[in-house]
């Protein structure tokens, strides 16, 4: 446990232990920032609901054994209190928000009215294929912490200065480290159409150009839509 | 090809048997408390597991804004550095010098002044740093690094703050830990009251002792601090709208902001008693608990009546349908509901505390 949460595991225990005083020592200062998470993860205020029931768990209202059965059992100080709270926090939000989605009902498939467009040309389906291959195996070649920063940027779509928090490191940093993880995937897929699918090189030059054509399954509008309104510094997005 | 990415991301199998991070780890990974090997298997769950990238997200996006400020251009005052590094050299050898030169045992008003700085003026100090680290923690989660730049004034003072904590100023490796500069803050204001009560440094002897800091001023700055916290602690959004409403005065008058909180109405509830909880389901209607049993309600989104409950019992949180139907919690866990506006309450309940999932 480090030392300067040492004061957190104290007042964390003396809750658990309901020290009223304690208690409204930590109402007072974790308050506030338990309302700022809860706001920032739903600016409607759905997630405060989440926050105001965390109190009755850390309260312990609950005994087994003749004990109170506080959340505050489960901090032992690897990090500070807040972000501790933080984290459950976020816990409680995120399983609701998979638990919502999965309940949600699927969007109806509209009806295509518009005619029925050429037939896929199979060589482009072929190349496009290739290229997904390679890419996928490119990605496996990453190390654990240049997947997660992909995962954050495109996945969960935080922004450079969020992943640059997030690593510990100044957003400069996170865009140089970014382009560097595309420009590494760009080469390891170029060498695996090379070596792999035995690809020349205006081969490849076209199996890119396809890629970087090809609209997908996805609506990519939307897509672009959301990006546009993302904070984020001006950053280079092809690879 | 960015599109390519982000679908070969998400066709990933998910290949993270083991399970998922908890709330501490996840949390101690955050603060960067973690060793390397931790760490590393922390990222390695991470890197493929959903959940968790979701987690890390939330973590992120709920990260505490910090006024980290931008790089302070010197542009045309470049040529005060030099003049300023060598007055505070004169400054150094002054102060350094200063003993030797008045040797003399009998009290001396510039020694005295020399080796106890005012103890109230250092308290006074630290109590404004404590409120600085309270207004940060308080500071809208929106804002970003990147917003408006601190005026010069503030970066020299933030300066000099790190100087005097041994510390070297970078702006561009900003101090991510409000929690830990609320605590320094403290640190230094249990520091700066020590000092105030300290005997007079030896250099000094029969110098007479610093006068000790008025307790009234400490105790006025603590309350002015705890009042500040307080006024800013409770803030209820109404849903779906830009109606908010928060509780000033230690709790014991509502404001009421209709445009997001760009401005405030001040509304008396007429008592004197401290407000704990707040809920409001529609623009005009709020329900506000607090200390000894007061329930109050506005169905106006202006004036504020009283409620009768049944127990003079601290309730610590309400929960509105509508103007009629509302769920109040006492401080002993017990739940009072009414459905007809206060006029009549439910027999109390246990409060039922969800399992703590890991």
């Amino acid at each position: 446990m480090a030392a300067s949460y040492e004061r957190d595991v104290e007042l964390a225990q003396q809750c658990a232990a309901g020290d009223e005083r304690a208690w409204e020592r930590f109402i007072l200062e974790y308050r506030p920032i338990l309302y700022r998470a809860a706001d920032a993860l739903d600016p409607s205020g759905g997630a405060r609901e989440i926050a105001d029931s965390l109190y009755a768990e850390l309260y312990g209202l609950k005994e087994r054994g003749g004990e109170r059965q506080s959340l505050f059992h489960y901090f032992h100080g690897k990090s500070s209190l807040a972000t501790w709270l933080r984290a459950v926090l976020a816990q409680r939000f995120v399983d609701r928000e998979r638990v919502r989605k999965r309940l949600e009902p699927l969007p109806e498939i509209e009806k295509d009215d518009a005619p029925a467009s050429a037939p896929p040309d199979p060589d482009r389906s072929r190349q496009l294929t290739l290229v997904r291959r390679a890419l996928d195996q490119a990605i496996t070649t990453l190390t654990d912490r240049d997947r997660l920063r992909l995962a954050c940027y495109y996945l969960q779509e935080l922004t450079l200065a969020q992943i640059a928090k997030m690593f510990r490191e100044h957003e400069a940093t996170a865009s140089r480290q970014l382009t560097r993880i595309r420009r590494e995937l760009r080469d390891e897929v170029m060498r695996r159409l090379k070596d792999d699918a035995g690809l020349g090189p205006h081969e490849i030059a076209r199996c890119l150009e396809l890629a970087a054509e090809d609209p997908g399954p996805l609506d990519l509008s939307k897509s672009l839509g959301a990006a546009a309104e993302r904070k984020e510094s001006e950053f280079d997005r092809s690879i | 090809m960015d599109r390519l990415i982000r679908d070969a991301l998400e066709a990933r199998e998910p290949a993270a048997p083991a399970p998922c991070l908890d709330p501490e780890t996840l949390a101690g990974w955050v603060d960067g408390a973690l060793d390397a090997r931790a760490r590393a298997a922390v990222e390695a769950h991470a890197a493929d597991c959903a959940r968790c990238q979701m987690l890390l997200a939330a973590m992120a996006r709920t990260e505490p804004a910090v006024a980290t400020g931008s790089r302070w251009h010197f542009g045309g005052i470049r040529w005060l550095i030099p003049a300023v590094a060598a007055a505070a050299a004169v400054a150094l050898w002054v102060e350094v010098r200063e003993p030797a030169v008045a040797p003399s045992p009998g009290p001396s008003a510039a020694t005295t002044t020399m080796t106890a700085p005012p103890p109230a003026a250092e308290t006074f100090r630290a109590a404004a740093d404590r409120e600085k680290a309270v207004a940060s923690i308080e500071a809208p989660a929106k804002t970003k690094p990147s917003e408006p730049a601190p005026r010069r004034d503030e970066l020299k003072e933030r300066q000099l703050q790190k100087k005097e904590a041994g510390q070297t100023l970078d702006a561009a490796t900003p101090t991510t830990d409000l929690r830990a500069r609320a605590e320094t803050s403290n640190k230094r204001a249990a520091a700066g009251a020590e000092t105030a009560q300290a005997p007079p440094a030896p250099v000094a002897p029969a110098a007479p002792a610093a006068p000790p800091p008025p307790p009234a001023s400490r105790e006025a700055a603590a309350s002015r601090i705890q009042a500040f916290a307080r006024a800013q602690l409770i803030e209820i959004i109404t849903p779906g709208s830009a109606v908010r409403w928060r509780f000033i005065r230690g709790g014991s008058a509502v404001e009421r902001s209709a445009d997001g909180g760009a401005t405030w109405q001040v509304q008396p509830i007429g008592v004197a008693v401290r407000l704990t909880a707040g809920s409001s389901p529609a623009p005009s209607v709020c329900w506000a608990v607090g200390d000894g049993g007061l329930v109050v309600l506005s169905t106006d989104g202006a004036a504020w009546h009283r409620l009768t409950f049944p127990e003079a019992v601290d309730l610590v949180a309400v929960q509105a349908r509508d103007e009629k139907a509302a769920t109040v919690r006492t401080a002993d866990g017990r739940r009072f509901s009414t459905t007809d506006g206060g006029l009549t309450w439910s027999a109390p309940q246990e409060f039922p505390a969800a399992p703590f999932k890991e």
